[in-house]
């Protein structure tokens, strides 16, 4: 494979800077999970949004395909839902004097698709919006139809509403890139919110690139060169998820998959193509390690009585984890010891 | 700079850290062989001195082998865990939060990137760890290889050889160096001396070699007492003819040639005899035209005979009674045998030695002793009581007494005040109390104020 030159990526460090300043313009104070959104689409991942309402999730989402010039779809998801409802119906048509099903696209028909409390949508309903984020196609009436390239979700829950929610089922939380929590603005960002909105009005977002640029930009991410040692870092860090395999697994019930190794090496070369580098590094995989595993692992009961949290095992588990496995001689005494 | 030359930096740095890192695992791996052949070593340091008559320097290169040995196996432990130039290029990137830059730069995917002025893969030495097992394993060493340890049992040591040598080694020596003696006579001493000290270290204190060690030195004692009574008794008759030979009658005149002879032929007749210059000199003095020689040179003649009977007088002469003679008066301090007073200190008659004067004291030992117990060995005898006889004892221990015991008498008055005093009246107090008087009187103990405390709380 032809590695990303240093031109590529200066180039499309670039186009993602110009994009992740066009969001940072939407949304005021979320510098973080801008940047970790961006990274996701990079990486081609569908991505969980957790918090409360009202913190621009769904700005942030129609930011982003106004930016990138994608159509976008928004689910608002509800106990009632039905599976075509998303996917799409066959329609009785009549076309020449014959009647026909003709097959109507449901809003999972768009490169981005804001699937709004999706929590609250039925498991059929979920499951059949998951296996088209897997598949990136549906099948209706035995007849199978592709998705828009790109096809990125953005879901979002609300973490205290869960009367009447079926909360997602791990393995199909595993279809997620990312599970970002969007936290409450500070009083200073309120403020700009304040003085740079109107209720009612959508801010103004110039279009950074259009769809074949991102194809290219997606294309390029898997060019980025992943070292063998970073190779090696992600396999153990998902390894040490994995209960009795590192000291800060206590109180893990279930690891992470296979696929979250994957996801963190396509999460790492994203965040090294934002950095302009044609290498991920031991940085990259560290510091996009909770967004691809918080809501990957599963938590013993006990360990939830005794109040750990997945951010306290992770962190202390990114902690635990060398970026080599090598050991050093008790002779010497390491920077970090 | 150049991509080649910034990638020979970064590769000679990694091969610097990767050394660094290999060296800590061996000396890792050396520290615990290392400590324990310290202690082995030190152990056998010590034991092999006891045993053998090693040197510093042959327990050195022992101890120097030693740690080459443990030295190659740490190493050969070690190698199992040493890292790579490749691995420690790693190892500095992640130091250096250079975000993988060498390991890909290494694959050729980017630039080398241009090595900072002080690089560092943040490895430090833990120096108590890497210093404390060696210094120990150094010190258990020097103290097997230095500390000071006697002999073995396996070594021959001399045990001390008798004093009786000692003391006729010391003569023969003093004799020689004053040149009185022939050295005919001290070589044959000391050929025997010798052939008693040739015998095994086992034998010098059996009976047999003691009783000839004893011998030899009676005989020593005896022949340096007749030489010196010969040249006194010679020197008397010399002055008496060099200084009255005119006014004494004739017969006095021949006595005293006549002795001069007798003690001439003393000393040429005994095994030990004075040196040939001087016997020579005796030997041509013709006793009867000895007013006519030159005074001087009979008074240097005199004085050497003087002298000669002075040296043998020193060397046997007054060692005469150790053996069971001695002066009466010699210390005797232990007052459980100071006997009846002074002057005890003298055989029964049956001790060595030539001391005078009488007493009832035992000797002091001595192989020529003869038989029995030497009496009042173990102190003053007590006093033999014959059955049947009473006698007053006088107890002053108090602490025994019993009831009815009668423990003093005395005459005594009581003691009653006779001043006279009259009628004195009761009622106030005529005194006031003063600054410093006692005012007030505690009539309870402590113990009965802590009691009443007590019982009113």
């Amino acid at each position: 494979m032809q590695y990303a030159t240093e031109t590529e990526v200066a180039a499309a460090g670039q186009h993602v800077r110009s994009l992740t300043k066009a969001l940072n313009g939407v949304l005021f104070g979320q510098e973080s999970l801008i940047d970790q959104v961006v990274i996701g689409i990079l990486a081609r991942g569908h991505i969980l949004l957790e918090g409360l309402p009202g913190l621009g999730k769904t700005e942030l989402v129609k930011g982003l395909s106004r930016s990138l010039q994608l159509d976008s779809k928004r689910v608002q998801f509800t106990p009632d839902l039905l599976p075509g409802d998303i996917t799409g119906n066959p329609v009785l048509q009549e076309i020449d004097g014959r009647r026909e099903f003709v097959f109507q696209p449901g809003p999972l028909f768009a490169n981005i698709v804001l699937a709004d409390e999706i929590n609250r949508a039925s498991p059929k309903t979920q499951s059949a919006l998951l296996e088209a984020m897997q598949e990136r196609r549906v099948t209706v009436l035995g007849k199978t139809h592709d998705l828009p390239r790109p096809f990125f979700v953005l879901a979002t829950q609300n973490p205290i509403e869960l009367e009447g929610t079926y909360p997602l089922p791990e393995a199909q939380l595993d279809r997620f890139l990312f599970k970002l929590e969007v936290t409450r603005n500070s009083v200073e960002t309120l403020e700009r919110i304040v003085n740079h909105r109107e209720l009612g009005t959508d801010p103004e977002v110039h279009p950074i690139m259009d769809q074949p640029a991102l194809e290219s930009l997606l294309e390029l991410v898997r060019r980025i060169y992943l070292p063998e040692v970073v190779a090696n870092y992600i396999a153990r860090v998902v390894d040490a998820t994995h209960p009795g395999q590192s000291a800060a697994s206590r109180g893990i019930r279930y690891g992470a998959s296979p696929r979250a190794a994957l996801s963190l090496a396509s999460a790492a070369k994203a965040r090294a193509l934002m950095h302009d580098r044609t290498h991920a590094s031991f940085e990259d995989v560290k510091a996009i390690a909770p967004a691809v595993l918080r809501h990957r692992i599963v938590l013993e009961y006990n360990a939830r009585i005794e109040g750990l949290g997945t951010a306290e095992i992770l962190t202390a588990l990114l902690d635990s984890v060398p970026f080599q496995a090598l050991n050093t001689p008790r002779t010497l005494k390491t920077a970090d010891a | 700079m150049k991509s080649s030359d910034a990638e020979g930096q970064w590769r000679k740095l990694a091969a610097r850290v990767s050394r660094v890192i290999n060296i800590g695992w061996w000396v890792e791996m050396l520290a615990a062989p290392v400590l324990l052949a310290g202690m082995l070593g030190g152990c056998a340091a010590l034991w092999l001195r006891h045993e053998l008559p090693l040197v510093a320097g042959q327990l050195g290169a022992a101890a120097a082998g030693l740690f080459l040995l443990a030295a190659a196996v740490a190493w050969v432990r070690a190698r199992r865990h040493f890292e790579s130039p490749g691995s420690s290029l790693v190892r500095l990137e992640a130091s250096m939060h250079l975000s993988n830059a060498l390991s890909a730069a290494a694959a050729g995917v980017c630039p080398w990137p241009e090595p900072p002025a002080h690089a560092s893969a943040g490895l430090t030495w833990r120096w108590p760890r890497l210093l404390v097992p060696p210094v120990a394993a150094l010190t258990l060493l020097a103290a097997g290889i230095f500390l000071p340890v006697s002999k073995g049992g396996n070594l021959p040591v001399a045990p001390p050889e008798p004093l009786a040598w000692r003391q006729i080694k010391a003569d023969i020596t003093q004799l020689d160096e004053d040149k009185t003696i022939d050295p005919a006579y001290l070589e044959e001493v000391s050929k025997k001396l010798e052939g008693l000290r040739a015998r095994q270290p086992e034998e010098w204190f059996s009976h047999a070699s003691l009783e000839a060690t004893d011998q030899l030195k009676q005989s020593h004692q005896a022949e340096a007492n007749r030489l010196e009574t010969e040249l006194q008794r010679g020197e008397r008759a010399l002055n008496s003819l060099q200084n009255q030979a005119k006014a004494m009658p004739e017969a006095e005149r021949a006595r005293l040639l006549n002795e001069f002879d007798q003690a001439l032929e003393g000393m040429r007749e005994g095994a030990m005899q004075p040196n040939k210059e001087l016997l020579q000199q005796l030997g041509n003095l013709d006793p009867a035209g000895i007013p006519q020689l030159n005074q001087e040179q009979l008074n240097q003649l005199r004085e050497n005979m003087r002298k000669a009977a002075g040296e043998l007088a020193k060397a046997g002469g007054d060692k005469a009674g150790q053996n069971g003679g001695g002066d009466p008066s010699e210390e005797w301090n232990d007052e459980l045998l100071a006997g009846d007073g002074k002057g005890e200190g003298q055989g029964q008659g049956q001790g060595e030695g030539q001391g005078e004067g009488q007493g009832n004291g035992p000797g002091q030992g001595g192989i020529g002793r003869g038989p029995g117990t030497s009496p009042n060995l173990l102190g003053k005898n007590s006093v033999d009581f014959a059955a049947g006889d009473a006698q007053a004892l006088q107890s002053q221990d108090l602490s025994r007494t019993l009831p009815g015991d009668l423990l003093e008498i005395q005459d005594g008055k009581h003691d009653v005040d006779q001043s006279a005093a009259g009628v004195r009246s009761g009622g106030l107090i005529s005194g006031s109390g003063s600054g410093g008087d006692e005012i007030w009187k505690e009539p309870l103990d402590p113990d009965e104020q802590n009691a009443v405390g007590r019982f009113f709380r």
